[in-house]
């Protein structure tokens, strides 16, 4: 109790808005963009790694 | 070169710089078998309106002591063992006010000297010439004793390489890692350190004379040196499509598939960008050559996107060069053709793990999540929507300690949030996603409209959001509990966080 009396003092309430809470950004998309988007997460990374592995024997100087 | 009696007049000797003769005195002292670095570091003093050198005759200089251990002091022909260094001014000194400068004295930084005529440039840091300070981004503060007097000069870190310990290689990783150490606090390297710790073992021939670090050694080098650094190979460049509404990824000349992707891949700009909004400087293999970026500008074009060029610091052409065409990249002054670019090495703090692409491209998807959800009870959200619709909504996107970030909001962004912001816990460094306004910026105007901040801890497969906004509304990440949203606010756009000019 005395913690949230503290928590008061330095941030204020904020209103909801009816219907809408957000406890995940991934919330905001429906399932099918989630999906998506994950999966172009992955493949970013993926392609990342594999460059990567392709930097060789390049000589610069 | 001539060394006989190099350690006098002693302490220092004074120039005045008015005439073209001067110039070309000063220039044919210390002038050296490629003598454009030299060259450009003058014109670049020159143009600051330098009107006075003073010359320390015997500077012992950390980085050329170390190059004198490691290869000069092993050497048949002798080398003096201490450097000269050449301070530029604004005001026209005398050599009494030498000990006692005037406020108004001008210092416009400083060009350190080795004793040889096969790489004589050492150690610099100059301001960057008029016109082109806003489009450096790369630049750091570098506290200077002139003869018990405190100075300081901000600039870009700039050496040439000696030709026998350190090539092209060596220096451009001296850059990025002395800049590092002003920039970041990293312990000081010094330059013979960029030879004596490169791993053979991943390079070819004989350590010394050096023929330059293959880009294994490079890796692994700036990784002993607290700067590991991301490699993006120019043929294989991210082939997603980053952000769904963005153009789409360019493909080769027609006709010509197997043209070198150098030549044609505009995504290099943007990549570039996004190291340098950060004030991180960006390291180029271009054929067998290596030199590092330090800044950007962006330049309107008619009826086209913008065109970016960029300034680049060359060890064997000098500091602050015009980058015009990275496509087609030639010196403006000599005409000289550099080979397509290859790869790009990006050192980097130790602990930005998180790399810009999946952030920018989370980031955006996020920011128009947030929008789309809160379209009904929100309208303001609505503007974000409709700059997307409207081909107006550019990324910007770029690295920086939350401390910073959170110490210059003060740049037009609603109060609430930048108590929100203040009052939260992030990393030590964030990755900042800006949705910006096109047309405002193309006027100058302030033209962020919301930003998705990332934990630079977190995954690439699942980055972290940190907070969110969109005109009207935002959310931020709490380490305990749910993220507290919705943060009411303005919508009024607000002035870009990045280094430099958005």
């Amino acid at each position: 109790m005395e913690q949230s009396e503290r928590a008061k003092d330095v941030l204020p309430e904020l209103t909801e808005i009816q219907g809408l809470s957000i406890t995940d950004p991934l919330d905001l998309l429906d399932a099918e963009e989630r999906a998506a988007v994950l999966e172009e997460l992955d493949k970013l990374a993926r392609e990342r790694r594999e460059a990567e592995a392709a930097s060789g024997s390049l000589r610069l100087g | 070169m001539d060394t006989t009696r190099w350690e006098e007049p002693e302490p220092a000797e004074l120039r005045l710089l008015v005439t073209d003769a001067d110039w070309a005195s000063l220039a044919a002292r210390y002038r050296g078998r490629n003598p454009r670095p030299l060259d450009r570091c003058l014109e670049v003093v020159r143009a600051g309106g330098a009107t006075t050198v003073v010359i320390e005759t015997r500077y012992i200089d950390l980085d050329y002591r170390s190059e004198y251990s490691a290869l000069y002091a092993r050497t048949f022909q002798s080398v003096p063992d201490s450097a000269h260094r050449l301070h530029f001014f604004r005001a026209p000194l005398t050599a009494d006010q030498l000990w006692r400068l005037p406020d108004d004295h001008g210092y416009l930084g400083y060009v350190i000297i080795r004793p040889s005529e096969l790489g004589p440039v050492g150690r610099t840091v100059l301001q960057p010439p008029p016109g082109m300070a806003d489009a450096v981004r790369t630049q750091v503060r570098d506290p200077v004793n002139f003869f018990g007097q405190n100075l300081t000069v901000e600039g870009v870190p700039f050496i040439q390489q000696d030709t026998q310990l350190g090539r092209c290689a060596h220096a451009a990783a001296w850059m990025c890692h002395y800049a590092g150490h002003r920039r970041h606090g990293l312990a000081r390297r010094p330059m013979a350190d960029f030879s004596l710790f490169a791993n053979p073992g991943l390079g070819y021939g004989r350590p010394l004379p050096s023929q330059g670090l293959t880009v294994q050694q490079l890796l692994e080098l700036l990784r002993t040196c607290d700067l590991p650094a991301s490699f993006y190979n120019v043929r294989q460049l991210p082939a997603s499509q980053l952000v769904p509404w963005a153009d789409p990824p360019p493909q080769p000349p027609s006709g010509q598939p197997d043209a070198h992707p150098g030549l044609w891949d505009t995504r290099l700009l943007g990549i570039c960008c996004r190291y340098l909004n950060s004030g991180l400087p960006v390291l180029v293999g271009s054929g067998d050559h290596a030199f590092v970026l330090c800044g950007y500008r962006r330049e309107r074009r008619e009826g086209k996107r913008d065109w970016i060029t960029f300034i680049r610091h060359d060890d064997q052409r000098g500091p602050y060069l015009r980058v015009g065409n990275v496509l087609d990249d030639a010196d403006q002054d000599t005409g000289y053709r550099y080979s397509p670019w290859q790869c790009l090495i990006v050192p980097l703090p130790a602990k930005l793990w998180l790399p810009p692409e999946p952030a920018e491209f989370f980031g955006a998807i996020l920011m128009r999540g947030l929008a789309q959800t809160l379209r009904g009870q929100i309208p303001e959200a609505e503007l974000l929507l409709k700059l997307i619709e409207d081909g107006r909504l550019a990324l910007r996107t770029y690295a920086l300690e939350a401390n910073a970030f959170k110490t210059g909001l003060d740049r037009g962004m609603d109060e609430q949030l930048v108590r929100e912001y203040r009052l939260a816990r992030f990393s030590h460094h964030v990755w900042v996603v800006e949705a910006v306004d096109r047309d405002q910026r193309s006027d100058g105007l302030a033209c962020v409209v919301g930003e998705a901040i990332f934990d630079v801890t977190s995954s690439e497969n699942a980055p972290n959001l940190l907070a969110l906004h969109v005109p009207g509304a935002a959310l931020v990440h709490r380490t305990t509990g749910p993220p507290r949203f919705p943060i009411r606010c303005a919508p009024d756009p607000y002035w870009s966080g990045g280094v430099g000019p958005p």
